[in-house]
């Protein structure tokens, strides 16, 4: 099994000595240590590569701009080092749940030795030690070929150091392709890396360049500039692709982007990443052309502005790792239950049945595609580009206004909860008895909403077989038995069932609703609709242990035969002669009593299945919907 | 007749001798030649 060292639900039961690591001052301890390894990181792979993109000069500007660059990388790599360190033996006291455990030297090689974070880190910390020794010595590099590559080797080897922490994060316990998603993590670390890291020595060498006394320096600074502006736009959309999968991955729904930490998280990085682009954008547009004018009245107030912009940029950029730092120690949103904050979703559902609100969302989505298509044309040509913008805007936010609102339904926080009980025939059966107990009285035993006691309500209650039942998630009826609805006077149920006994509840709504819209089904296959999904029931044939229909999955079609004797005798027989030709085809057949009694399933497979190749005779339990 | 994703299929009422057994057998043959298949269905419905 891999052990992921970051994750919190690892974290060992609680006692009161460990109590104390999970205040919120050794929280903001943690995740402090975390920036600034990860922010030294970025920035000794950002000043490494941004010098070897610059070149080499023999401008004095250039070549202090150059060694005071060194010196700092010198200084990132040893509190890289030092960081490292403090948020190894942080981790090791979470891990152990004892705060002395941070400073005993067995325990951190515990941490180290037997945990994939530890063996990433290990392998880590020995090219920084690589990098800081390498930082530190003093190399002739008058030979061009020297100085490329003595710089190359330092970006290397920050690269070297930067990318395996994608090994050691969240991309690392992806399954089922868990080494996709750490690549795609590391390229975004790295083109992070080259791109936000650069950024601040970037502004460094605009400043030295931009002063009065920089002047030699000035064509030098021009060149950097312009090639790390070539190579920003690749890394940026770079870092979108990879940004993206990664969100695919580990959000998955905008459920987890707006109703849990992480997907939070990512959206306040979206939010601080918006302002860097826009800056991005008017330092490549109006900045970069004019810092070749005119030294005093053009180049130079050019390259400080720029200068300034930059460092925005920079100091942005070091926020949004502040934020990635709280990403790597909170659960993906995949893995988390979404709290839906809205009380409303959009859904298609609305639509059905619905003709005049269909044919609204329908033209209200083509002037919202029109707008789009304004918008991407004002990107490609530059003749009435602010006019295509602003007309693309306007249609986008009319045709949403138009299209959005009839696909607006009524939502809740559990929403989008994944229900704590599977849809299984035991929890189907369970809600079937609490159904009788709590709920026929108002919904009629059939759920047709026929019961007496519904007579005296304002509002005919629902009826529980109907579509619409199918449309609403498994949450919204959550979230309507716990809570009632007050406006039809339902009450609520969240007192008086536990938790688990209301989502068995819902587990049998689903059934039954499933079950009425299963009349549509008739004997013969309808090609390629998939729709009607079969709760899964385990069944034990004679002594043998207990199997369940999902183990079929994937291998054989099923064939379930419900069965009552004697009148399904001669169905049976049949389809016990037949076995060898329907295993043949890949199918299997699971022969169910209807009363499920133990005697009645066990004499059928003994007078008609051959000795050796029988269809599986279920002894218990039984049926897999009420209705079936 | 559940497929190999985990869904219901086709339903057959009658409890007599099947008389179209090879019916039987061309849907399930039917099954196996289908190319788009969808994806096997959570644990928990949605």
């Amino acid at each position: 099994m891999r052990v992921i060292g970051t994750l919190p639900e690892q974290r060992p039961p609680l006692n009161a000595g460990s109590a104390f690591l999970y205040t919120s001052a050794v929280l903001a301890l943690g995740l402090a240590v975390r920036w600034t390894h990860l922010a030294c990181s970025l920035l000794l792979v950002g000043a490494t590569t941004l010098i070897v993109l610059a070149g080499r000069s023999d401008r004095a500007t250039a070549i202090h701009w150059e060694e005071r660059l060194l010196a700092r990388a010198r200084a990132l790599a040893l509190a890289a080092l030092a960081s490292g360190l403090a948020q190894v033996a942080l981790q090791t006291a979470l891990l152990e749940g004892r705060t002395a455990a941070a400073l005993e030297p067995s325990a951190i090689a515990r941490v180290l030795l037997e945990t994939q974070a530890g063996h990433v880190w290990l392998v880590r910390y020995g090219v920084l030690v690589l990098l800081a020794t390498f930082l530190a010595l003093r190399l002739n590099v008058e030979r061009r070929a020297d100085w490329r590559a003595a710089r190359g080797e330092a970006a290397l080897l920050g690269a070297a150091a930067l990318v395996p922490i994608a090994a050691s994060g969240h991309a690392a316990a992806v399954e089922p392709s868990a080494a996709l998603a750490t690549a795609a993590d590391g390229v975004h670390l790295l083109a992070a890396g080259v791109w936000a890291g650069g950024l601040l020595p970037l502004a460094l060498l605009l400043r030295a360049a931009g002063r009065e006394e920089g002047a030699d320096a000035r064509p030098y600074a021009v060149v950097a500039a312009r090639r790390f502006s070539r190579c920003a736009l690749v890394l940026v959309i770079t870092l979108a692709l990879s940004g993206t999968g990664m969100a695919v991955t580990n959000v998955g729904t905008v459920a987890g982007l707006v109703g849990t930490t992480y997907g939070r998280l990512l959206l306040a990085k979206v939010v601080l990443l918006v302002p860097i682009l826009a800056l991005a954008a008017v330092n490549r547009s109006v900045h970069l052309p004019r810092l070749s004018g005119d030294g005093a009245t053009v180049g130079r107030p050019a390259m400080r502005r720029l200068a300034r912009f930059v460092v925005v940029e920079g100091a942005l950029a070091l926020a949004i790792l502040a934020v990635v730092g709280a990403m790597t120690v909170t659960p993906p949103a995949r893995h988390e239950p979404p709290v839906w904050p809205f009380a409303f979703r959009l859904s298609p559902v609305t639509l059905e049945g619905a003709p005049s609100a269909a044919l609204r969302a329908l033209a209200g989505s083509q002037v919202a595609v029109l707008g789009l298509v304004g918008m991407a044309t004002a990107f490609l040509v530059r003749a009435w580009r602010l006019r295509l913008l602003v007309g693309g805007i306007v249609l986008l936010a009319a045709g949403a206004g138009l299209a959005l609102p009839p696909l607006a339904i009524d939502a809740y926080p559990t929403t989008y909860l994944r229900p704590a009980v599977p849809y299984q025939a035991a929890s189907i059966a369970t809600g079937a008895a609490l159904y009788r107990t709590n709920c026929v009285v108002c919904h009629g035993t059939t759920g047709a909403g026929d019961g007496p006691g519904g007579a005296r309500l304002p509002r005919r209650p629902a009826d529980l077989r109907a579509s619409h039942t199918a449309q609403h998630t498994a949450g919204d009826l959550f979230w309507w038995i716990s809570h009632g609805i007050p406006r039809a006077e339902m009450p609520a149920f969240g007192d008086r069932l536990s938790e688990e006994e209301r989502w068995d509840l819902v587990n049998f709504l689903r059934a039954l609703s499933s079950a009425y819209a299963a009349r549509t089904l008739g004997p013969s296959v309808e090609p390629e609709r998939s729709w009607l999904i079969a709760p899964d029931f385990t069944f034990a044939v004679g002594p043998t242990p207990a199997r369940a229909l999902k183990e079929y999955r994937g291998r054989r079609i099923v064939l379930l035969v419900l069965y009552s004797l004697p009148g399904s005798r001669p169905r049976l027989a049949q389809l016990a002669e037949r076995y060898d030709i329907l295993v043949t085809l890949g199918a299997e057949v699971i022969v169910v009593p209807n009363d499920a009694a133990p005697d009645a399933s066990s004499s059928p497979s003994s007078r008609t299945a051959p000795p050796r190749s029988s269809p599986r005779t279920a002894s218990s339990p039984a049926r897999p919907t009420p209705s079936s | 007749m559940i497929d190999r994703q985990g869904y219901v299929r086709a339903i057959s009422h009658g409890s007599g001798v099947a008389t179209e057994l090879n019916t039987l057998l061309a849907e399930i043959q039917q099954l196996n030649e289908e190319k788009v298949q969808a994806p096997a269905p959570e644990e928990h419905v949605h």
